[in-house]
């Protein structure tokens, strides 16, 4: 509606509509000037001069107003194709069986109109009403005397026989004569006369189609269908190849009789619906009369069996650009799919079959020129046993893949219990390392539950600094089992309630290079064996064993480190007494930067009031005192 | 507010969207709607009403048709399409902040 209205506004002129705007302008401005009391001539003038130069003004809307018309055409020209296409689309999408049928029938008008124009081809375009002049030939008998003599009509028949160079042989002689015959209408004309040998007709004119060829091929691809090989959506088979070769044996000829052969030996198989049916031999129709186009476009002939050849194979790539789309189109109407997406999922990967039933077509024609149908036979054993092979490879293909499927079920549950075995023999070695490092704890009775202890602190300033889960678990291991390093320590040593010497110190230094080969040994916490290697560096790099520095420190010895350090400064140790809890904070804070991470001390300082009021029972008393 | 003020380059535009979405109207009364909810402050050059017409016509975001005017004379009636519709909206927001901004800028004490 609202474009029928635009489209009239279009009739008008633009110089007129742009007159006729302002017009009204200029009209309604005086109307309203002469309401105030003006002269109607002064106010019209008044009016008109308000535009400025008009004359220019005109010109610009004239030129504004062109250009908007011929975007507004294109644009709306545009819109109606969209929407006649759309509503095409949607029509056929809404009826199959009608998309079918309009398949079909252009099928047969396509079918139809070339075997008209083969015929117009023949009959008109043709520059001789013979069927192969290029290889029409006359021949003469030479002899001494003449170059050109007459064929003795013996040798004629001998040659026929025998000749290998000349598919037939046919005789005529000059004018015989001429004679007078009566016409149907009274009257005489006189005739010249010839006399010739039965075949010459077929010579000249060439054979009519090579039915019994054609019969062959036809029963042969028939052959081919009924063998195919049936897959998951579909059945594969070489027909396709007999369709090319068809189409470059007998041109259009043999497009319908091989479409409809495939489509009932397909329907006897599977009982498609009836309209299956008719859809397949449009299709295949269609797909034929393509590669026919194709052989007939000015191949063969001169250019010799090279060219032939690949006209096969560019026969095979129409033959299957034609075949799939329309397949593609109609699988994806019935799926509401993208024609796109089925195209490249279903059926792109049968493009090199095509082009090679393409080539193997051409091959064919070239064997029919000399061994007539029997190129057929040379050509079909082949191909079955081909597609014997297809079978027992597909066949095998199928029970190698259930294989892979059993085996890989297999492997899933076995993962699955391994997994779990796994789980339990980590978690049974973590029970037997805690009774473990509980029994270093108990040697010293005045270290009794420390390692326990370390490892809450610990826990508790990684989670103040952010760490992951994982990083926690890794740190609570590591700090329960800090000290299992004094295992190695003798008694002597460990309990000495005195100051030690050099010798003893160093001994007792090495408890965390032990307690680290002890947890590495064990296998399932590597990741743990560095923060208990160095939970005794000192931030300035002057600690044990390596002296490490810093932030070369792993952050989790550290954390031990400050842990350790202040359940140590709680509890009564065998050589001093403890301490009280501000005490300890004021040297843990005095040490940060030298002996401690300042980062580790300021998370303790943190959560230590909160920390000791949640675990009461793990904390030394003085420590929920402050 | 004798003195009628020269209209920013590029407002144009947004005026006749704004006064065309009021309903269908014709050039002169396209004018006369700016002037009146303007209460005359705004001066709209003449010579430039009629190009900016066609120029929003041609973008598609008025459309024109012929009706009768009060005269009872054929007139083009402009009004606003959907586009005009989205386009008035985004420039009046884009107004909104560009004069919000300005105002802040001169009047901060």
């Amino acid at each position: 509606m609202k474009r029928s209205l635009r489209s009239w506004l279009w009739r008008i002129p633009i110089d007129q509509e742009v007159d006729e705007e302002l017009a009204l302008h200029i009209e309604m401005r005086t109307r309203e000037l002469v309401d105030r009391g003006m002269e109607p001539k002064a106010a019209r003038e008044a009016a008109i001069a308000r535009f400025g130069d008009l004359a220019r003004l005109k010109r610009t809307m004239t030129d504004l107003g062109r250009k908007r018309d011929r975007e507004m055409r294109l644009t709306i020209w545009l819109e109606d194709l969209r929407d006649d296409l759309k509503f095409a689309f949607r029509q056929l999408k809404s009826s199959p069986a009608f998309t079918l049928v309009a398949t079909l029938t252009l099928a047969l008008g396509i079918g139809a109109n070339s075997a008209i124009f083969a015929l117009v081809d023949a009959t008109l375009l043709r520059p001789l009403p013979y069927r192969t002049p290029d290889r029409l030939v006359t021949i003469w008998e030479q002899s001494a005397k003449t170059a050109r003599g007459y064929v003795s009509p013996l040798n004629m028949l001998d040659w026929n026989t025998r000749s290998r160079t000349f598919e037939k042989i046919a005789g005529f002689t000059p004018s015989v004569g001429q004679m007078v015959m009566p016409g149907a209408d009274g009257n005489s004309e006189t005739i010249s006369r010839q006399w010739v040998t039965a075949g010459i007709f077929g010579v000249v004119f060439g054979h009519s189609t090579d039915w019994i060829g054609l019969l062959c091929l036809v029963a042969l691809v028939g052959a081919g269908q009924a063998l195919a090989l049936e897959v998951d959506d579909g059945s594969i088979s070489v027909s396709a190849v007999g369709s090319i070769a068809g189409a470059a044996l007998f041109d259009v000829r043999a497009a319908l009789p091989i479409a409809v052969t495939i489509a009932a030996v397909e329907w006897s198989a599977r009982r498609s619906p009836f309209h299956y049916v008719v859809f397949n031999i449009g299709t295949l129709t269609l797909s034929s009369l393509a590669a026919a186009a194709v052989f007939t476009a000015g191949f063969g002939g001169d250019l010799g069996k090279v060219v032939f050849v690949a006209a096969g194979v560019a026969a095979g790539a129409t033959y299957f650009a034609v075949n799939m789309s329309l397949l593609s189109g109609v699988v994806a109407i019935e799926g509401h799919e993208r024609w796109s997406a089925v195209f490249r999922e279903r059926f792109a990967w049968l493009a090199t079959h095509y082009l090679v039933y393409g080539f193997i077509g051409g091959v064919i024609w070239i064997g029919y020129e000399t061994a007539h149908v029997w190129a057929l036979a040379v050509f079909a054993v082949p191909l079955l046993l081909m597609r014997k092979t297809q079978e027992a490879y597909l066949r095998h293909t199928q029970r190698s893949a259930q294989k892979l499927r059993a085996a890989a079920e297999t492997i899933q549950t076995q993962n699955v219990s391994l997994e779990q075995a796994n789980r339990l023999l980590k978690e049974r070695s973590t029970a037997a390392m805690q009774s473990l490092s509980a029994t270093v704890d108990a040697r010293d009775a005045y270290t009794a539950g420390h390692s326990r202890r370390v490892q809450q602190l610990a826990l508790a300033i990684g989670r103040e600094l952010g760490l992951s889960q994982a990083e926690l678990d890794l740190l609570g291991h590591a700090a329960l089992f800090h000290d299992i390093g004094k295992l190695a320590i003798p008694d002597a040593i460990l309990l000495k309630p005195a100051s030690l010497t050099a010798d003893e110190w160093e001994l007792m230094q090495r408890h965390a290079d032990e307690g680290a080969r002890i947890i590495d040994r064990l296998g399932f916490l590597n990741d743990a064996v560095p923060a208990i290697r160095h939970h005794h560096e000192r931030f300035d790099g002057t600690g044990y064993p390596d002296g490490l520095k810093g932030e070369e420190i792993p952050l989790g010895a550290r954390i031990i480190h400050v842990a350790d350090a202040l359940d140590s400064m709680l509890t009564t140790r065998i050589y001093r007494a403890a301490r009280p809890a501000s005490e300890a904070l004021e040297e843990l804070r005095r040490a940060a930067g030298t002996q401690f991470c300042p980062r580790c001390v300021a998370a303790l300082e943190r959560i230590l009031p909160i920390e000791g009021i949640d675990d009461e029972d793990k904390r030394p008393r003085v420590l929920v005192a402050s | 507010m004798d003195k009628q003020l020269e209209l920013l380059q590029g407002t144009l535009d947004m005026l006749i969207l704004k006064a065309a979405s009021l309903g269908p109207l014709h050039g002169y009364g396209i004018l006369l709607r700016i002037q009146q909810i303007s209460k005359d402050r705004l001066e709209i050059q003449q010579g430039s009403l009629y190009p900016a017409l066609y120029r929003l016509e041609r973008r598609g975001w008025v459309e024109a048709e012929w009706g009768t005017s009060e005269l009872g004379r054929r007139a083009k009636l402009y009004r606003l399409t959907d586009a005009g519709r989205e386009q008035l909206a985004a420039e009046m927001l884009t107004w909104k902040r560009f004069a919000a901004g300005v105002s802040k800028v001169l009047f901060s004490t």
